[in-house]
């Protein structure tokens, strides 16, 4: 798989089997304590629709968080330079150079970017405050069922980059083009299913299944 | 929708602002009598960019409440906004040198009218290039809306000064011979980009942006932002504005009447309302791609 280089000639990466999450919310509970995440902060979460026709239906649990992209849109318009790239390639935001413009926020194609009381922007960091200490970011160190897998891509003996070069690994949004360092095993495939419920936001309504037809 | 209300707000002061100014430029090349309207268009374009600009500030609420944290905004030459920051900076230099040679009852030098016009044209299209780099949002076209922001700003600006002028500078009206002809292609050139930024974004490809693209053109065409849609784009920034303009050229004297001024403020509520809708009707691709 392909990677833009890294000064460290590291590849942080994480692959998200979508077979595997079961939607506990572990993910985006154990993120929030690792974060200190206030009600309505979320670096993370997971959606959830009904997949399928009825009776061939199947429970779709997607988590979302930030995909530090290769050709990060949010990273182009930042006009002060407070959000960069730190050396392992990492898409990071530097809240004392933060204004607040939102502009990054209307650039992400993933929406994973939000602002904190004092306006300045925040999204998930891949835990580099661990990661950087050879830990996994807390997401993917609580995830019961492996759905979430972290590592070096540019090692190869590395778990993820060995489950990269078994099963393959697709973007969000691949029609952007803009190499994300998270991706989905199987998303495609549950995209390609016809939507039999609302889109819930962990466990709330996010898009109502009647507004989908537009 | 990420942004709100306020910047709403600041495109529509920065567009109004930059037109006027223009307008007040352009006047060093015009032979007739001026210099009441030039005042107006320096005073309006001034005043109306550097509130849009404070509005600009407040709505950064993290840099107001470390305003030390605003010299760093031109740090990425690659982000629009540092573009942005830098020719608001100029044009609000500009429009005050400018306002001081009025008031100090000296001629303009050429070189301020000439900076004057092209710091004008550099914000109105400016507003348009902040949006169209925003890829998240479909609606937001990189093609069509510099050029749509750039003449609904002189639309607006050129309404809002002859406005004014209709009631403390009418004697000079006549000397800007080109108002006529401009009152009646501006509307059209509104129009004619506005449609083309639909049909664009109606035509967008990919799954995820064309359902996002889609939807946003839904809600300005029959959803929830319909009546701002068809009452305040269409019909005030448009129709009125091209019906006012045709019956001034038209008509023998070419003066400006009662049915101007209708069609000025209409093209002022015109682009206001256009700026609403592009920015509070645009979905994200993120929604689209829940679709």
């Amino acid at each position: 798989m392909q990677r833009a280089e890294t000064k460290s000639g590291k590849r942080p990466f994480m692959l998200v089997d979508v077979s595997l999450c079961i939607g506990c919310h572990a993910c985006v509970n154990a993120c929030k304590f690792e974060n200190e995440l206030e009600i309505k902060q979320f670096n993370t979460w997971i959606e959830t629709w009904d997949a399928g026709e009825y009776p061939n239906v199947v429970r779709a649990n997607v988590p979302h968080l930030c995909n530090h992209c290769d050709d990060a849109p949010c990273l182009a318009v930042c006009p002060t330079g407070a959000t960069y790239r730190n050396d392992d390639g990492l898409i990071l935001v530097d809240q004392e150079k933060c204004i607040g413009c939102k502009y990054c926020m209307a650039a992400c194609p993933f929406s994973v970017r939000w602002q904190n009381d004092a306006g300045e922007v925040e999204k998930c960091t891949f835990c580099v405050n661990r990661t950087s200490a050879g830990l996994l970011p807390a997401c993917a160190g609580n995830c019961p069922t492996h759905a979430r897998l972290f590592g070096d891509l540019n090692d190869p003996n590395s778990e993820v980059a060995k489950k990269v070069a078994e099963l393959g690994a697709e973007s969000m949004l691949p029609e952007l083009g803009i190499g994300t360092n998270t991706c989905y095993v199987g998303l495609a495939e549950t995209n390609a299913l016809p939507k039999s419920s609302s889109v819930l936001h962990g466990g709330r309504v996010a898009v109502k299944l009647e507004e989908m037809g537009a | 929708m990420v942004w709100n209300e306020l910047i709403v707000c600041y495109l529509f002061l920065a567009g109004l602002g930059a037109g006027s100014f223009l307008l007040a430029s352009v006047t060093g090349w015009l032979s007739g009598s001026t210099k009441k309207i030039r005042l107006i268009g320096s005073v309006v374009g001034l005043a109306t960019v550097a509130v849009g600009t404070l509005l600009l500030m407040v709505d950064a609420r993290a840099g107001l409440g470390s305003p030390a944290r605003f010299f760093g905004l031109v740090s990425n030459l690659g982000s629009p906004m540092a573009w942005g920051v830098l020719c608001l900076s100029v044009f609000l230099v500009i429009a005050a040198a400018s306002l001081i040679f009025q008031l100090a009852k000296k001629k303009v030098p050429k070189f301020i009218d000439v900076l004057g016009m092209l710091c004008s044209l550099g914000v109105a299209t400016y507003t348009g290039v902040l949006l169209g780099a925003a890829k998240a949002y479909p609606l937001w076209n990189m093609a069509i809306l510099p050029a749509l922001f750039v003449v609904s700003a002189a639309l607006a600006g050129f309404s809002l000064v002859s406005a004014i002028a209709y009631f403390s500078a009418r004697d000079e009206l006549p000397s800007l011979t080109f108002m006529p002809k401009a009152e009646v292609v501006l509307p059209v050139l509104v129009g004619v980009l506005f449609a083309a930024l639909l049909v664009a974004t109606a035509a967008v490809p990919g799954d995820s942006a064309h359902a996002a693209a889609s939807l946003s053109v839904q809600r300005m065409l029959v959803g929830s932002f319909a009546s701002v849609f068809w009452i305040g784009v269409v019909v005030c920034g448009i129709v009125v504005p091209l019906v006012a303009g045709v019956c001034r050229l038209i008509s023998k004297r070419r003066d400006v009447t009662n049915v101007g001024m209708i069609g000025y403020v209409a093209s002022c509520i015109g682009e206001f309302a256009m700026r609403y809708v592009i920015v509070m009707a645009a979905v994200s691709i993120t929604l689209g791609a829940a679709f």
